[in-house]
Formats: structure tokens, C-alpha cells, sequence
């Protein structure tokens, strides 16, 4: 009886994890996202300052859940986002408005595409 | 250097889970698998051999798998235990391919097994003719069991009216050397009785024995070691 309760334990455990995770996975995404388009509204209106907060609050943000992400997610497409942030970096050190758009359009798009991996639809299932 | 690190925790991370698992589902599942046992046990392997050669995967890909994979099967199989609808469900009926030497063409065609196999694993029970059969059982786990008449079976003692003395189990008290404590106790006997036993095959320490065992008896087997061992 007790094994039945263990496994029946960790079917749940392991599922409530998942769905938890895909959660916060997208909460996270969508916050970074945000935060990223918000940066490329600045930079559009010339705040560069402004714009160059929100990047490196992002990058923070990224490289504080490191650990994590690189236990839950696929690391080539965590190493993407990666070398895409530091892209964007450059741009904004070099006020190069257009490639800093189009970078922070192709991390919101990489940061989607992380998000519905994860999200439990039945495309995903299927 | 780091890759190879890497490499051999994570082998001995999904190698652990798995020697965790299997045991946990028991002992039966080792030595007896069921189809579905045996699916399982195969997925578990590529499962994990994944995650131990590609680094770019996290070690969760595997590890939640296996962990799904054993908590079902454990689930069903404690299910299957409670529930005789459940596991007729699950693993099916035993089909009785021969009844009073009659072969069951249907029963053989319904398990897909040709009468060469059939024939095959009678043989490799030592049974050549099916006359002599009373039943032969095709188990959920695959293997033939083969109950002859009882015309055809070996006497037993009890049949012939004998009474062997009952020896029962022989105990390891020295295994290579080393004497086993806990079986010495277990058999009621002390340090005093294996040294008097020792002298009686001529050896003056354990250490000089490479087998003996004690059955209820008290009868003694013993093998000393050999000298280049």
C-alpha cells in the first residue's frame, strides 16, 4: 500500500512540477519580453540611458536564474539568448539604434519560442 | 577535462536512479519480466544513454522519465496486485495451449506461437511427446509451463514410501577466508566449535579455508583454500 502511495506521490509531484514550471516559465518570459520592448521604445525616442537600464536589468535578471534555466532548459537555445543579449549590448554601447531593434526583436522572438516549448498545449504533446 | 567530468557524474547520476528504481519495483521484476516490464526496462536504458552522451541536455530530460516510467510501473503493478480484473487487464490470461495431450490450435494461433516453438521449448523441457502432457500453460511472461500426466512423472520419495532424513539449508561459516559471524550464531554454534572443526580438517586458521558450510544437521562441507588462489 505504501509503494502505491509513493508512486502515485511522485506522478503528482512530477506533474505539479512541470505545470509549475511551465508557469513560471512563462511569467518570466513575458516580464523579460516586456521589459525588453519597453527598452527599444527608449531607444527609439533617443532615452538611451533609460534603455540601457532596462537591457541590463534583463541580463541580470537572466544571469541570476543561470542555474536553473541550464537544469530546465535545452542549452543551446539558453546559449542563444546569451550571446543575443551581449549582442545587444554592444549596439547600445554604440547607440547603433537599428541592429539594437532588430536584436531585442530577435530575443523577444527567442524568448517566445522558449515560453510555448514549454507551454502544456497539444501541440507541444503532439 | 571538464567534459568528461561531466560525462561520468552524470553516468553515475542516471546509473543510481536506475539501480534505485529497479529496485524498488521489486524482485520479481529482475528475474521474471512482463512484456510490458521488459518495454519498459528497454526505454529506461535509451532513456538514459541520451543525457549521459549529450551535455546540451539538461540531466532532468532523462531523469523525469525514468522517474515517470518507474512510479507507473510500480503504480500498475501494486494496482494489479489489488485487483484481479485489473491485472487480467493489463497482462492478460495464462492460455492453455495443450489440455490431456490435445493440442489448442486456436489458443496457439490466438498467441501467435507455431507448433516448431511449441515443440522447441517442449524439448527444452525434456519432453518429446505430446501424449504425454496433461497441460501445458503459455504464462503471461511468455514461458511454457509443462505439467505431465502423473503417470509420466518422476516418483517421489513420498510415492515410494521412503523417508529421507531432512538436512535442510547448509549455512556459509567461512566464505574465502572470511568467517561469517551472524551465520555462526544463526546455527547455534561458536568460536570453540569452528576452531575444533578446523583442527579436525587439519588447518590452524580461517583464513586457510575457502568454503564451509553447516546444513541443520550438523553434517560439515568443507573445502580448504587452494594454494595459488
Amino acid at each position: 500500500m505504501k509503494r502505491l502511495w509513493i508512486a502515485l506521490a511522485l506522478l503528482v509531484v512530477l506533474f505539479s512540477g512541470g505545470l509549475a514550471h511551465s508557469l513560471w516559465t512563462q511569467q518570466f518570459t513575458q516580464q523579460l519580453s516586456g521589459q525588453l520592448l519597453q527598452a527599444r521604445q527608449e531607444a527609439d525616442a533617443g532615452r538611451w540611458e533609460s534603455a540601457e537600464m532596462l537591457t541590463h536589468s534583463v541580463e541580470t535578471q537572466w544571469e541570476a536564474r543561470s542555474l536553473y534555466l541550464h537544469i530546465m532548459f535545452r542549452h543551446n537555445s539558453l546559449d542563444a539568448i546569451h550571446s543575443e543579449l551581449a549582442q545587444a549590448e554592444t549596439y547600445l554601447a554604440h547607440k547603433a539604434a537599428e541592429e539594437y531593434a532588430a536584436s531585442l526583436s530577435r530575443l523577444v522572438t527567442q524568448l517566445d519560442c522558449l515560453s510555448h516549448d514549454e507551454a502544456l498545449t497539444l501541440a507541444n504533446i503532439l | 577535462m571538464a567534459a568528461t567530468v561531466i560525462a561520468f557524474v552524470r553516468t553515475l547520476i542516471l546509473y543510481l536512479l536506475i539501480i534505485i528504481g529497479i529496485r524498488l519495483l521489486g524482485k520479481r521484476q529482475v528475474g521474471e519480466l512482463e512484456p510490458s516490464e521488459l518495454v519498459v526496462a528497454l526505454i529506461i536504458a535509451d532513456l538514459a544513454a541520451v543525457p549521459m552522451q549529450d551535455f546540451g541536455i539538461p540531466l532532468l530530460f532523462g531523469v523525469i522519465p525514468i522517474l515517470t516510467l518507474l512510479a507507473l510501473t510500480l503504480l500498475l503493478s501494486m494496482l494489479s496486485l489489488r485487483s484481479v480484473r485489473f491485472r487480467t487487464l493489463l497482462w492478460g490470461r495464462p492460455s492453455v495451449i495443450v489440455e490431456n495431450g490435445k493440442l489448442h490450435q486456436r489458443e496457439l494461433a490466438r498467441n501467435r506461437l507455431t507448433v516448431d516453438e511449441l515443440m522447441e521449448e517442449l524439448r527444452m523441457q525434456g519432453i518429446t511427446d505430446l501424449a504425454s502432457i496433461k497441460y501445458a500453460i503459455l504464462e503471461t511472461s511468455g514461458q511454457l509451463s509443462v505439467l505431465p500426466y502423473a503417470s509420466q512423472k518422476p516418483p517421489t520419495a513420498q510415492v515410494m514410501g521412503i523417508d529421507p532424513p531432512e538436512n535442510g539449508l547448509p549455512l556459509v561459516l567461512i566464505s574465502d577466508g572470511r568467517v561469517m559471524e551472524h551465520n555462526l550464531k544463526l546455527r547455534g554454534y561458536d568460536q570453540n566449535w569452528l576452531n575444533k572443526q578446523l583442527r579436525r580438517h587439519g588447518v590452524k586458521s580461517p583464513k586457510e579455508v575457502y568454503l564451509l558450510t553447516a546444513n541443520e544437521q550438523g553434517t560439515v562441507y568443507f573445502a580448504p583454500k587452494e594454494e595459488d588462489l
